[in-house]
């Protein structure tokens, strides 16, 4: 039977020839190898619930909430639709930044990866405006406040802010557009945006073969995909499904009949995005009431923090690979990763970025920190102005100064797995090393 | 022992007079005091924040201090000096619990938050969790507006809508506390930390069920 239908296939299509380059692509055996399939299997979920959920949302600001708030009340499958929808988001998001972390550190991006770095990182950022836009679609009071915060952002940006946000809403805050436009945006325009990035991604990798921690620039090594990689990779589907059902399942997230619907009078306290645009709220929070002019042009204080902060620290993650080449002055091809110990300032570099976007993830909730240890607000504000510039700092020089130190001593002692020798026979029956490189 | 009448004018004087003065108008540590009516007394007093032990530093519900028949001689002695300001709300928890809720997101959930569970309102202030409350004392707050609280009046708020909120608030609490799951209702911070969780977990599967050796060539 199956291979009568494989018979039909290749005899209409050819297609065994792209079968089996398909089922014998090598893959590395490595575990941090999967952590991008995490994300894109998180993805899978939410593009297979999220059209579920687009049979019950209305996208117009008199229906929204009770739409949305009616799936929990009168259909247990599409309330589970829902919180499988938004846990696979907030795991999408987190599952992307690990992978790149590793990407990152092991050095992956170099020529002639840069391409699909800009790519990843394209991804990232359209993950998080899916996810902001999505969590902004029940039109429930907490994302309400969120929409509103993003509106004003918009209408910060100099000469073009108010022709913007009246644009995106439709004329004044909420509109009557607003919901459709971020519909649209949400379902239909970010989705396929990476879904079309996402083949350029994968095909992209295929194209240029993975990299791999063995030193053999001249094949991947590693398992075919049939059988054993295959298994394994549905193995890593099966756990990220687990995983998130059993988060789904258990506990409740954006419980937005707590919340109720938005209106222009309507808050609740504290309010917090979630995480993964937290870091513009926490830019927002501590950034300076500094307000300014351009060509007697005023410039909110809002401008710095979210629009010119989060561009320029993309930016120069969208560059890094180029930067990094400058720094390094190598403009090699490179197919074999580095241990993250192999260059420092890089992991300096990382650990520092990482710890400034986790500092001003927690400013966002400095009000609910400030509660829990009664202190003023203020001060939070205060603590956190001092923590993302020093910390950042420090944390980077320290990392920096770790690295260096594990590259220090694997270097002088090497270690099992770094080295390689020759083991020959000497005239007295013992063996003597010689050594023939390393294995990183 | 019996119950005898308290005399609520050797209350205040052992209570309260060294701070509010023994003629009600306050002092440097205090605020003048007369006409401000029953519900006034009665919140202050009946919630524990008052006696207070260090003037200037605020305390949260604590729960009461004194004896009920202590605070109620107090109340009416305080009333008996000069008349006036808002009376101890009657209220009843058979209002409409949906329309309390309405109520309740429009009017309180900014800074009590979304289940009542207090939150920071800026500065040093915050508005406090309203687990403790009795509905009468929570009543007793929209008319009086204490400390940051403003005041709602009776035309704002009428009093069958105070029975309303305080049917909702007392449902809630029937219904398992304020709080359910202890997540629901903290919102995105502990939402995003179980994602990171989820991720993370992930990521360790990988660890430990891929053979992880390099495999170098024979």
């Amino acid at each position: 039977m199956m291979r009568g239908i494989v018979a039909f296939l290749d005899d209409r299509f050819g297609s065994n020839a792209g079968a089996r380059f398909v089922l014998r692509k090598i893959y590395p055996d490595h575990w941090s190898f999967y952590l991008g399939e995490f994300a894109l299997y998180a993805f899978m979920l939410l593009v297979a619930t999220g059209v579920w959920l687009t049979f019950v949302y209305q996208a117009n600001p008199t229906d929204a909430y009770d739409s949305v708030a009616s799936l929990s009340r009168a259909a247990p499958i599409g309330y589970l639709m829902r919180q499988v929808h938004h846990w696979s988001a907030v795991a999408f998001v987190a599952a992307i930044l690990i992978h790149m972390a590793r990407i990152f550190f092991t050095a992956a991006f170099r020529k002639p990866r840069e391409l699909n770095w800009v790519v990843g990182v394209t991804m990232l950022i359209l993950a998080s405006l899916t996810g902001f836009t999505g969590y902004s679609l029940p039109n429930d009071a907490l994302s309400g406040v969120g929409l509103r915060i993003a509106d004003s952002v918009l209408l910060a940006v100099p000469f073009i802010g108010n022709w913007a946000s009246d644009v995106f809403t439709g004329g004044g805050f909420p509109g009557p557009l607003i919901l459709q436009h971020l519909y649209t945006i949400h379902v239909y325009f970010l989705p396929v945006i990476i879904a079309l990035l996402l083949s350029a991604h994968l095909g992209m990798l295929v194209y240029q073969k993975h990299t791999q921690f063995v030193r053999e620039p001249q094949n991947v090594v590693g398992r075919r995909f049939w059988p054993d990689y295959a298994l394994r990779t549905l193995a890593a589907l099966g756990a990220t499904v687990a995983v998130i059902l059993a988060l789904a399942a258990t506990v409740e997230i954006n419980p937005i009949d707590v919340y109720g619907p938005y209106k222009d009078w309507t808050a609740p306290n504290p309010a917090v995005p979630d995480w993964y645009a937290a870091f513009l709220d926490g830019g927002l929070r501590i950034g300076p009431s500094f307000e300014f002019t351009i060509f007697g042009h005023p410039i909110p204080a809002l401008f710095l923090p979210a629009v010119v902060m989060p561009l320029v620290v993309l930016s120069i993650v969208i560059a890094w690979p180029w930067i990094d080449a400058a720094f390094t002055r190598d403009h090699a091809k490179h197919d074999v990763l580095v241990p993250p110990t192999f260059a420092p300032w890089r992991v300096g570099f990382g650990s520092g970025l990482i710890a400034a976007g986790t500092f001003l993830t927690l400013a966002a909730s400095d009000d609910a920190q400030a509660l829990a240890i009664h202190q003023p607000v203020q001060s939070m504000v205060t603590f956190y102005r001092i923590l993302v510039p020093l910390g950042s700092l420090l944390v980077g020089v320290l990392a920096g100064l770790f690295a260096r130190e594990l590259r220090r001593r694997s270097a002088a002692h090497g270690t099992e797995s770094e080295r390689v020798v020759a083991l020959r026979r000497n005239e007295h029956g013992g063996f003597d090393e010689e050594p023939v490189g390393s294995a990183l | 022992m019996a119950l005898t009448p308290v005399d609520g004018h050797a209350a205040y004087l052992q209570q309260c007079s060294s701070c509010h003065g023994v003629d009600l108008r306050g002092g440097p540590n205090a605020p003048n005091i007369r006409g401000v009516g029953a519900a006034d007394v009665d919140f202050w007093v009946g919630t524990g924040r008052m006696p207070a032990a260090v003037p200037w530093i605020e305390v949260g519900h604590r729960g009461p201090s004194l004896p009920q028949a202590t605070i109620n001689a107090i109340v009416d002695y305080v009333v008996s000096v000069q008349p006036g300001g808002p009376p101890i709300p009657l209220v009843t928890t058979g209002g409409d619990a949906t329309h309390g809720q309405a109520l309740f997101r429009e009017n309180c959930m900014h800074c009590h938050g979304a289940t009542a569970e207090g939150a920071p309102i800026g500065d040093q202030q915050w508005a406090p969790p309203l687990d403790r409350a009795t509905v009468t004392q929570v009543a007793e707050a929209i008319r009086i507006g204490p400390s940051e609280m403003p005041v709602f009046s009776e035309a704002q708020l009428s009093p069958g809508d105070v029975d309303d909120i305080a049917t909702y608030l007392s449902d809630m609490r029937a219904a398992g506390g304020f709080h359910g799951l202890p997540v629901r209702s903290s919102g995105p911070v502990p939402e995003g930390l179980l994602g990171w969780l989820a991720a993370g977990l992930l990521a360790l599967l990988a660890y430990a069920f891929s053979p992880g050796r390099k495999e170098t060539k024979s």
